[in-house]
């Protein structure tokens, strides 16, 4: 009995260890590069998730070339750029940038004004402001930013210049990606003249199909508007797509059960903003400017608009009112209380956003996987879902790997025609507004060794050419948050999900949610946490979420988007009195 | 410990001394440091007012206090409803897992059949860390019972978190059974260290089974219990019932204790380094305390009082 005792007591030890280190998913030392002792180090901090380093690699290469055989420290010949992929946000590593290794940074969740006030961040403006002569280009790395970044990284200083101390990363939205071989086999387009509520689908090679969000189609001033052809361009449309495709018998929209509160979250910002454009939209953020669609809406959803109002940081809580918070929600509560319209585990806890990526890959392909029109993600997905992929070519074939898979980032519908129509007839190529996701940002940390500092601005220079910007989107099919062009021979490299991403850009404007405003800076915490404008009083309570209020409480759209303004205005980001901090 | 001095050439310690504070130094830093320091340091921001900007100290008011009772009383944060839910709670897990604790602790100390088998599968909340517990939880509950489910009834069934119906009981089971580790551990040892005489003589005169548990094993750890409960009752308005580890920042408005949302709350200032919201957070946690500290001496009071007595 005390010998079989022992043995059940070693098989549970065992059990356990081996469970414990089963957990610990970390990856084998021997992979790692070795450092070299004969060459000058560069240590270059990734974040490990969603678009990898693979894209680093390919600028190391190029780097270490340019620089061997240079001599930056006694007895070492040459660069090493050393990359530490970790799997972390900046926000939680602010006690370690500076006692780390790492001296160059590519992440997110990176709040600029608290690694700035944090003094974690060195002055680079050299970096960005010179031209890239060097490199055979005539733009410095500031012309390649938009005015709202211009704004926003660049810091007047005490000497009245402009002082940069980070950059943008990549460029990422957030929103629903679409099977289009399933789109064109079953037919999924709408039929031009059947525009609205009730649409007729049909394949593109049945017939002329509708002009899709943007409003314009064929090629107009040598840009392509062919790309949404067919796809709902309005809400109504929208759900009359996920209504067909359930009765097809395919699952309209999948995404990841175990964070739908953020993700669902991350969706009602990418509307609003679609809803709302970008010069309203960044209203939110900059606390200055002509609000235009400040809307109450009664019980049966119908808006009444407000009129003009002149926002300042001491009534920016009426923002509350912006319509465009209303649209985002009478869409989630379609999308989320109709169950029709989603995958049974949208909100299972135990649905990962890695299984609802394998399950959409693998969707009609694996015997067991029903059908599914939609993936809502971030445009991150495809690199995250590299090993899905690699399982489904192994199993199947190399007709599944990535690059021979057809999936596109459908611009999001908007809410009405009218808001279709505006977009359409307004100038210029951009018909569309994206949200810029998840805070990505670069930077120098401020205490990286002065005797190299020269190198290691010089290597942040050589990440922001246009031939690294090119070969990062042409390795991770996402682009970098700068303006740069691609070429044919890009293109060609790219999978067709990359390829709308470009397309996407061309024709966006993208809200970047930041400002130098004080009163955003100070309360940036509510603002960056993805729960601006989420809370509501409706009849005395407050609810934290719109989903809950939904779901558990039966409120309305209308009920919950007339309590944000209640819930603003008793508790307003920035104070009342304009005093920041007050 | 003897320190012994030899005045002669050399100074001779006892090596218990030098052992003693080997072990000691550490958790005694830590201590001071993470309990003391800590604590020192929440209470002194609360009373301070920040440069929104620089993140310097400019001066040292009651604004936090004013703004915290605020929350409480106007209902803007649903602090109030927030409050009554922790305390349901808590007595929820504290009313059906300190009884089974106890018994379950009886049953083991007294080295039942199967009491083996019960202590590994109880003790495993305190062995493993609670993010894979609620980990391997979530995937039972949420993907392995419907399925089950489905198997043997063919009826499709979402999973017990996912439904709202059951949601609630989901959370509450796991908390329960969370709550056995550390206890039961402490109430075995506290029962095992019963001595054998009295147990014997209590089983002479007829006391066997429940009636020795009532009447004997319960009054004799009854100091170790009055300890636990006055524990418990200090962490009913902090504790956040795993919440954050289920849901993260969006759990559902029903289910929120008041202890996930100034978890919630921290996590966000904290990523942002925002000192204002962090020193309002401090004041939140005194009037917290200010409940807290009430209950927790009128528990123990309770429990002097009422508590068995020799005769």
């Amino acid at each position: 009995m005390k010998i079989f005792k022992k043995l059940i007591t070693i098989l549970l030890s065992s059990l356990l260890l081996f469970s414990t280190t089963s957990i610990v998913a970390c990856k084998k030392d021997d992979n790692r590069e070795k450092i070299d002792n004969k060459r000058t180090q560069i240590f270059v901090f990734n974040y490990a998730g969603g678009y990898g380093s693979e894209w680093l690699a390919e600028i190391k290469k190029r780097f270490e070339a340019e620089h061997a055989g240079i001599s930056y420290e006694e007895g070492r010949s040459g660069v090493q750029v050393y990359v530490n992929p970790i799997k972390s946000g900046f926000s939680s590593m602010t006690s370690t940038i500076l006692t780390g290794n790492d001296e160059v940074f590519f992440g997110e969740a990176g709040y600029y004004n608290s690694l700035l006030q944090a003094g974690l961040l060195a002055d680079i403006s050299d970096v960005v402001t010179e031209t890239l002569t060097e490199y055979g280009e005539d733009k410095s790395i500031e012309d390649k930013l938009t005015k709202e970044q211009k704004d926003y990284y660049g810091i007047k200083g005490e000497d009245e210049k402009t002082h940069y101390y980070a950059l943008p990363h990549y460029n990422s939205t957030f929103g629903f990606i679409y099977n289009v071989d399933l789109f064109d086999d079953i037919g999924y387009y709408i039929k031009k003249g059947t525009e609205g509520m009730d649409p007729v689908f049909i394949r593109k090679n049945q017939g002329a199909v509708s002009k899709g969000p943007d409003g314009r189609t064929g090629i107009i001033d040598g840009v392509d508007y062919t790309e949404d052809d067919g796809l709902p361009a309005t809400y109504d449309e929208f759900f009359a797509l996920c209504k067909q495709m359930k009765k097809d018998g395919v699952i309209p929209v999948t995404w990841c059960g175990n964070a739908y509160g953020s993700y669902l979250n991350n969706l009602r910002l990418a509307l609003a903003t679609q809803a709302m454009g970008l010069e309203e939209m960044m209203i939110n953020y900059t606390l200055r400017g002509t609000a235009k669609t400040l809307s109450t809406v009664s019980t049966d959803g119908k808006l009444t608009n407000l009129g003009e109002l002149e926002i300042l940081p001491t009534n920016a809580y009426k923002l509350a009112q912006q319509s465009g918070w209303y649209y985002a929600l009478s869409f989630l509560e379609k999308l989320t209380m109709i169950d029709d319209n989603h995958h049974t585990l949208s909100f299972n806890g135990a649905f990962t956003h890695m299984d609802a990526q394998e399950d959409f890959i693998n969707a009609g392909h694996d015997g067991k996987t029903q059908e599914m029109g939609m993936l809502m993600d971030g445009t991150w997905w495809e690199a995250e879902a590299t090993d899905a992929y690699n399982r489904m070519v192994q199993s199947k074939g190399e007709d599944f790997a990535k690059k021979n898979r057809n999936f596109k980032m459908m611009p999001l519908p908007k809410p009405t025609q009218a808001h279709v129509d505006i977009a359409a007839d307004a100038e210029g190529v951009k018909v569309y507004t994206t949200y810029s996701e998840n805070a990505p940002l670069a930077f120098v940390k401020s205490n990286a060794p002065e005797w190299k500092m020269d190198l290691i601005k010089e290597f942040m220079r050589f990440c922001h050419t246009d031939v690294s910007l090119r070969e990062y989107t042409r390795v991770t099919n996402s682009l970098r948050a700068f303006e740069y062009t691609l070429t044919e021979d890009d293109l060609k490299e790219m999978t067709t999900f990359g390829k709308s991403l470009v397309s996407l850009k061309v024709k966006s404007n993208v809200v970047y949610p930041y400002s130098t405003e004080p009163g955003y800076t100070v309360n940036e915490a509510s603002y960056t946490s993805g729960t601006y404008l989420a809370k509501s009083i409706v009849g005395g309570k407050t609810y934290s979420g719109w989903y809950t209020g939904f779901d558990d409480y039966s409120l309305t759209p209308e009920q919950y988007f007339n309590g944000l303004i209640t819930y603003s205005s008793a508790n307003p980001i920035v104070s009342l009195s304009g005093v920041v901090g007050d | 410990m003897k320190k012994t001095i030899n005045r002669g050439k050399t100074l001779k310690i006892d090596k218990s001394y030098i052992f003693y504070w080997a072990i000691i130094i550490v958790p005694l830093i830590q201590f001071c440091v993470f309990y003391i320091g800590v604590n020192f340091n929440s209470i002194l921001m609360c009373f301070q007012k920040f440069d929104p900007i620089t993140g310097n100290v400019t001066a040292y008011t009651f604004g936090n206090i004013a703004k915290a009772l605020r929350f409480f009383f106007t209902n803007i944060e649903g602090l109030p409803d927030r409050l009554l839910r922790s305390v349901g709670m808590s007595l929820l897990v504290a009313g059906v897992s300190v009884p089974l604790c106890l018994l379950f602790s009886f049953y083991i100390a007294k080295e039942a059949f199967g009491s083996s088998v019960f202590r590994v599968f109880l003790f495993l909340p305190s062995i493993l860390s609670s993010l894979v517990l609620v980990t391997v939880y979530q995937f039972f509950v949420e993907r392995a019972i419907p399925d089950i489910v489905f198997t043997l009834t063919k009826k499709t069934v979402e999973g017990l978190m996912q439904n709202e119906k059951t949601r609630y009981f989901g959370l509450m089971f796991f908390n329960i059974w969370f709550a056995f580790g550390g206890n039961m551990l402490i109430y075995s040892n506290a029962i095992s260290g019963i001595s054998p005489e009295i147990i014997e003589s209590a089983n002479l005169d007829g006391a066997t089974g429940i009636r020795e548990f009532w009447y004997i094993s319960f009054p004799l750890i009854w100091p170790t219990f009055s300890t636990f409960m006055v524990v418990t009752a200090t962490g009913v308005f902090t504790n956040q019932f795993n919440l954050f580890s289920f849901w993260g920042a969006y759990a559902p408005d029903g289910m929120q204790s008041l202890g996930y949302y100034l978890y919630k709350e921290t996590q966000l200032t904290t990523i942002t380094n925002s000192k204002d919201a962090l020193s309002h957070l401090s004041a939140l946690g005194i009037i917290i305390t200010c409940f807290t500290l009430p209950l927790a001496i009128a528990i123990r009071k309770s429990m002097e009082k009422f508590g068995p007595s020799e005769d």
